[in-house]
C-alpha cells in the first residue's frame, strides 16, 4: 500500500448532555463551554502541549493552512463568533474543534496509513474530555449529535489514497459502487487532481468502532492493490505513453515559473507514480510526495513559504513561489532510459 | 486535510437530491452519481439498478454515493407529493421539539437535531437505531455498538501521561523504530489502555 496511501485522519463528535446542540445554543452557553473545555485541556502543569486560539483571531490564511494539516474542517473554517475555539495538541498531531457542528469534534490526521495508531490518541483525548463533560448519550442510538447520521459512534474516518491509474483507466467507477455497497464512500481531494481521494465510512453507527476502522482499512488496503495493478498493466500495454506523460510531467516541474496547486499535485503525483515504476530515479513514496503536495497547498505555502500570516493565498506571487519550490525539489531528478 | 465532501450534511445533500431515477424514470434515485469531467463535476441520481449497470460503463473520476436513509425519510414519496401539490404536510409539519424549539420544517430544511431531545421528538424520521437506512433486522437487534461513556474518568497526571505516550506512540511508528514504540505499547498497556488491532 506504500505507493498508494497517502494520510489517515479522524473525526469524532461529541455532545454534552443537557444543552441544546451549537447551532441552537445561546452565546453565553457557547462560550461557557468553550471556557470549560479550554480549561480541561490546559490546565495542568504540561498543559503546554495544548494551545487554544480563539476562531475569530485565525485568518483566512491560518485556516486554510489547518485544514490543509487536517486541524480544521472546512465547515468550521468558514464559522465565526465568539465562543468557537480551536485547540492544537503537540506539534499538530490532534486538534479540537470547541463549538462547531458539534460541542466537541477531535481530529487526528496523519501521514501514511495509521488508523489503529490514530484512533488510540483520538480515543485518548476522548477520555480526557470526559472527565469534564458529560456525553449526550443514548443507549440505542449511542452518542447524539446534531447531525443524525452522525450519531453512534461519532466517528468519520478517512484514508486519502493516490489512485491516478484508476481514474484514468476508469476503472475506480466499479470500485466506487462496490465501496458503496460496503457503506463506504469516495470523495475528491483536491478537486481529484492526480487521482487523490478520500475514502470514508459513509455511517457512524451500526458497527462499533474497531469495526468502522477494520472496515476502511480493509478497502484501502483492495483500492490500493487494484491501483498497483493497474499501474503495472497500464505501463506494460502503453509503455511509451506512460513514459511520456511522466516525463512532460518531469519537463514542467523542472522548468515552469508559475504552477497552479492543482497542477502541483498532478505534476507530483505522475512523478512518484514514474519513481515507482523505475521510470525515474529517485523514487518519490506515496507519503512524501503527499507531504509535498500539501506543502505547497496556498496556506501551507503563503505561511511557511512567503511568511505571510494574513492574506495572499490568490497572489500571482504563490504559484510563482510554488513553481520554485518544485524546480529545486525536483532538480536532481532524472529519467531511466 | 478534509476533502470538503466528506463532512458533508444530511441538509446540503438534501437540496441536491431527487426522488426518482433519472434514468429509469421509475424507481427510487437512491445513488448519488458525481462525475468530474473537464474540471466541473457534474451529479446525477439513479436508483440502485440503473447504477450498477452504469458503474461498469463510468470512466474518469467518477464515484458514487448513496442517497443516506435520513435523506430518504425526509424527501420520502409522500412528503414530495403532497408538497409538490400544494397540499398540507399533514401532522409532521406541526411537530416541534419543546426543549430548542427545533421544527419539522427546520428539521427538514437543514437535517440538523436542535437538541438530544428532538431524536424523540423526530424519532420517526430518523435512521433506526444501531442500522443506518435499513430496517432493523430480527436476527440483529438494533442498539448502539461501540464505546459508551461514564468510562472510568482518565484526566490528571494520568491522563497525560497517557496522551503523552500516545502521542509519543505515533511519532516512533512514524520513523519505523518499531522496538521503542513497543516498549511504550507495553506501557500503555500496564495503564489499562488498550490498542485496537492493526488493520493492515
Amino acid at each position: 500500500m506504500s505507493g498508494v496511501v497517502s494520510a489517515t485522519g479522524l473525526a469524532l463528535q461529541r455532545n454534552e448532555s443537557g444543552g441544546l446542540f451549537p447551532h441552537t445554543a445561546a452565546q453565553g452557553d457557547l462560550e461557557a463551554l468553550s471556557l470549560r473545555v479550554v480549561d480541561c485541556l490546559t490546565r495542568h502543569e504540561d498543559g503546554a502541549e495544548w494551545e487554544a486560539y480563539p476562531l475569530d483571531s485565525l485568518s483566512l490564511t491560518v485556516r486554510a493552512l489547518l485544514v490543509e494539516r487536517g486541524l480544521m474542517t472546512p465547515e468550521f473554517a468558514r464559522m465565526s463568533g465568539v465562543g468557537r475555539t480551536l485547540l492544537v495538541f503537540g506539534s499538530g498531531e490532534a486538534s479540537v474543534e470547541v463549538n462547531g457542528s458539534a460541542h466537541v469534534r477531535i481530529l487526528g490526521s496523519r501521514a501514511g496509513e495509521k488508523l489503529p495508531e490514530l484512533w488510540a490518541l483520538v480515543d485518548s483525548i476522548d477520555d480526557y474530555l470526559e472527565a469534564e463533560l458529560t456525553y449526550a448519550f443514548d443507549e440505542a442510538r449511542g452518542y447524539l449529535t446534531a447531525n443524525p447520521e452522525v450519531a453512534g459512534t461519532g466517528l468519520r474516518a478517512h484514508v486519502t489514497v493516490q489512485v491516478p491509474a484508476l481514474m484514468v483507466s476508469g476503472r475506480l467507477g466499479p470500485v466506487a459502487v462496490s465501496l458503496a455497497s460496503h457503506d463506504i464512500g469516495i470523495v475528491p481531494l483536491w478537486e481529484a487532481s492526480g487521482g487523490l481521494f478520500q475514502v470514508f465510512n459513509r455511517h457512524t453507527s451500526g458497527t462499533d468502532e474497531a469495526g468502522i476502522l477494520s472496515r476502511i482499512g480493509e478497502a484501502t488496503k483492495q483500492i490500493a492493490e487494484k491501483e498497483l495493478t493497474a499501474r503495472k498493466v497500464l505501463f506494460r500495454e502503453n509503455p511509451v505513453k506512460v513514459r511520456d506523460y511522466v516525463g512532460r510531467a518531469l519537463g514542467v516541474a523542472q522548468r515552469a515559473w508559475s504552477i497552479t496547486a492543482a497542477e502541483a499535485v498532478s505534476l507530483i503525483s505522475a512523478i512518484q507514480v514514474g519513481g515507482e515504476l523505475g521510470i525515474l530515479q529517485p523514487a518519490l513514496g506515496a507519503k512524501e510526495g503527499f507531504a509535498l503536495m500539501r506543502r505547497l497547498q496556498p496556506g501551507n505555502l503563503v505561511i511557511n513559504e512567503i511568511r505571510a500570516a494574513h492574506g495572499g493565498l490568490e497572489d500571482p506571487g504563490v504559484d510563482e513561489r510554488r513553481a520554485a519550490v518544485i524546480r529545486d525539489v525536483f532538480a536532481g531528478t532524472c529519467a531511466v532510459i | 486535510m478534509f476533502a470538503d465532501g466528506a463532512e458533508w450534511s444530511a441538509g446540503s445533500a438534501a437540496q441536491d437530491d431527487s426522488q426518482v431515477c433519472e434514468a429509469c424514470g421509475a424507481a427510487p434515485a437512491t445513488v448519488h452519481v458525481a462525475r468530474l469531467e473537464n474540471g466541473t463535476v457534474e451529479t446525477s441520481h439513479i436508483c440502485q439498478s440503473c447504477a450498477e449497470e452504469l458503474g461498469e460503463g463510468l470512466a474518469g473520476s467518477a464515484m458514487m454515493l448513496s442517497v443516506p436513509g435520513l435523506i430518504g425519510r425526509l424527501l420520502g414519496e409522500g412528503a414530495l407529493d403532497e408538497e409538490a401539490q400544494g397540499a398540507p404536510l399533514g401532522p409532521a409539519s406541526d411537530c416541534f421539539c419543546g426543549t430548542c424549539g427545533t421544527t419539522f420544517t427546520d428539521f427538514r430544511e437543514t437535517g440538523l437535531l436542535g437538541c438530544a431531545h428532538c431524536y424523540e421528538v423526530f424519532a420517526e424520521y430518523l435512521p433506526s437505531a444501531g442500522e443506518p437506512g435499513e430496517a432493523p433486522s430480527e436476527e440483529q437487534p438494533p442498539g448502539h455498538s461501540g464505546k459508551v461513556p461514564h468510562r472510568p474518568a482518565r484526566s490528571g497526571p494520568e491522563g497525560r501521561e497517557i496522551l503523552r505516550l500516545r502521542r509519543m506512540l505515533i511519532d516512533l511508528v512514524d520513523s519505523e523504530r518499531f522496538e521503542e514504540a513497543a516498549s511504550v505499547r507495553d506501557r500503555l498497556t500496564e495503564l489499562g489502555e488498550h490498542l485496537p488491532r492493526a488493520t493492515r
